[in-house]
């Protein structure tokens, strides 16, 4: 009897240490990351997941300074995608996050409108916008997301800023650019490369760049939160996204490689 | 519709009936108090009570956010007992839920109440009945049309409710994530065909909900204080 006592025992201990790391490792993922990795992450994941079917990863989208905006007030975030560098150096001067910012990405900004074309250039795309009556441009809002900083400063730069200034409209996040062009309410928006190269925007419009050597450059960089340290994934995904196969996709989603100079 | 669309439907369904039970459970005592109140701060007590009607969900979700975040005096006081926070987590939207909707609990049911005839009550008291007594057999049938607006319209309106959940939930798919921000989720990546059936979902089940209401009240001027958005309160201080 006491041998089956002490069996019954092992198998309790047993059950509890696999009851104990399926809860370790049943955790899901959670990944806040930019708005204009929207349509590129979830190829990415999808790759991870075939890698690491066991683990579940779940992601919540949003310009970067209200994703970290929710960070420092305690989201359950594991890793934090920004879509520049300032908001997760920020996480980690706040201890809102671990270690070392990591490059993964840089963006672009392009003009992206629905229908007939606006031109092939930025000073033909804004002179045919500015000649359109009551025509609207939607940026991204530059107080707490990156895209619309950069859209924001680049327009400033413009001979016809002034006349620009009224007919901008801002968007929560820069994928909202999208959604307010394709919806019909602006004419014409300035958003990431990698969110008009998907099937979603192709299919109804067409893009042309903002030239890239007339604004600083949108490195992106991710970070390690506070509560990533404790997740047995969330490390491995960091160096998930540097691998050459990943650092594809980006390339092919409309992202230009991370570039580790300053 | 995508597994996260159901959890989202999940989610939703399961806050609105947690938030309306928790609005009924303090609704009935603060309007009961409120129905009777004699007091010249009257009108300030009811004001705080219809805050959420008039006030932007931006102002609420924020100082909830603020309140119930690692260092706010909510979050910061659980964590310090080595609890977690309320921020970004299901608890938090419950109690953001409650406050945004707790006008649309305690006006229908003080509206109710305060049509009960205080000589009913009196007369019940001569014959020995008890305050709680008195509550379950003669106001809760007499004012029964006010309870069931309170509930539906609390739970409709938990429903439908966006920025307060937005903001202290994060839209966290399968977690906090409920049908009004996953709706934005899918605007904003351009899924219109997503968009378009969680809305219209929702719009068919508000409309339906909405409809019950109506006719739950119908005939309800013989009962007391039942129609959805009737002001008519009797004069206070009537009472002889």
């Amino acid at each position: 009897m006491r041998h089956m006592g002490t069996r019954l025992k092992l198998f309790f201990i047993a059950c509890g240490w696999l009851f104990s790391l399926a809860t370790a490792f049943g955790q899901p993922l959670n990944i806040a990351a930019a708005s204009s990795m929207r349509f590129v992450l979830p190829t990415i994941i999808e790759q991870y997941q075939q890698q690491h079917p066991e683990v579940q990863v779940r992601v919540v989208y949003g310009s970067s300074g209200r994703l970290y905006g929710q960070l420092s007030h305690g989201a359950p975030f594991h890793v934090f995608m920004s879509a520049n560098m300032a908001y997760a150096e920020q996480a980690i001067a706040d201890e809102q996050a671990i270690g070392q910012v990591q490059p993964y990405a840089e963006g672009r900004l392009v003009f992206w409108w629905q229908g007939e074309g606006f031109g092939e250039n930025s000073e033909t795309i804004l002179a045919n916008f500015l000649a359109t009556p009551n025509a609207r441009m939607a940026i991204a809002n530059p107080q707490h997301a990156p895209y619309g900083v950069q859209s924001l400063a680049w327009l400033q730069q413009q001979a016809a800023w002034e006349a620009i200034e009224p007919r901008l409209v801002y968007t929560e996040s820069v994928a909202q650019v999208a959604h307010f062009v394709r919806s019909g309410a602006a004419n014409l928006g300035i958003l990431a490369l990698a969110l008009a190269v998907t099937d979603e925007l192709t299919t109804v419009g067409q893009y042309a760049p903002v030239p890239a050597q007339e604004y600083a450059p949108l490195r992106k960089g991710m970070v390690l939160t506070k509560a990533g340290t404790q997740h047995p994934y969330a490390s491995g995904f960091m160096r998930f996204m540097q691998t050459a196969k990943v650092q594809q996709v980006l390339a092919q989603g409309g992202f230009a490689p991370a570039s580790s100079s300053p | 519709m995508n597994p996260a669309d159901f959890d989202a439907i999940r989610i939703t369904l399961k806050l609105a009936l947690v938030s309306t039970a928790l609005l009924m459970l303090i609704a009935m005592p603060l309007a009961w108090w409120l129905s009777q109140l004699q007091s010249r701060f009257k009108p300030v007590l009811e004001a705080m009570v219809a805050l959420p009607l008039v006030l932007p969900p931006t102002v609420l979700g924020f100082y909830l956010l603020v309140a119930l975040g690692p260092q706010g005096v909510v979050g910061g006081t659980l964590e310090s007992l080595g609890m977690q926070h309320l921020a970004f987590s299901f608890p938090g939207l419950v109690i953001g839920s409650v406050v945004y909707s707790l006008p649309f609990a305690v006006q229908p049911l003080q509206n109710a109440f305060s049509q009960v005839p205080q000589d009913l009550l009196d007369a019940a008291a001569t014959m020995r009945a008890k305050p709680l007594d008195r509550f379950f057999s003669i106001i809760v049938p007499l004012t029964k049309h006010g309870f069931i607006t309170a509930g539906v319209l609390s739970f409709a309106h938990t429903l439908g409710e966006f920025g307060v959940v937005l903001m202290i939930g994060g839209n966290i798919p399968g977690e906090t994530q409920v049908v009004s921000t996953a709706i934005y989720d899918h605007v904003e990546s351009l899924n219109y065909a997503g968009a378009n059936t969680l809305s219209l979902g929702l719009l068919l089940f508000s409309v339906v909900v909405l409809a019950l209401v109506y006719s739950l009240n119908r005939g309800a001027g013989r009962m007391l204080g039942g129609s959805v958005g009737s002001n008519t309160t009797k004069p206070q201080g009537g009472r002889s």
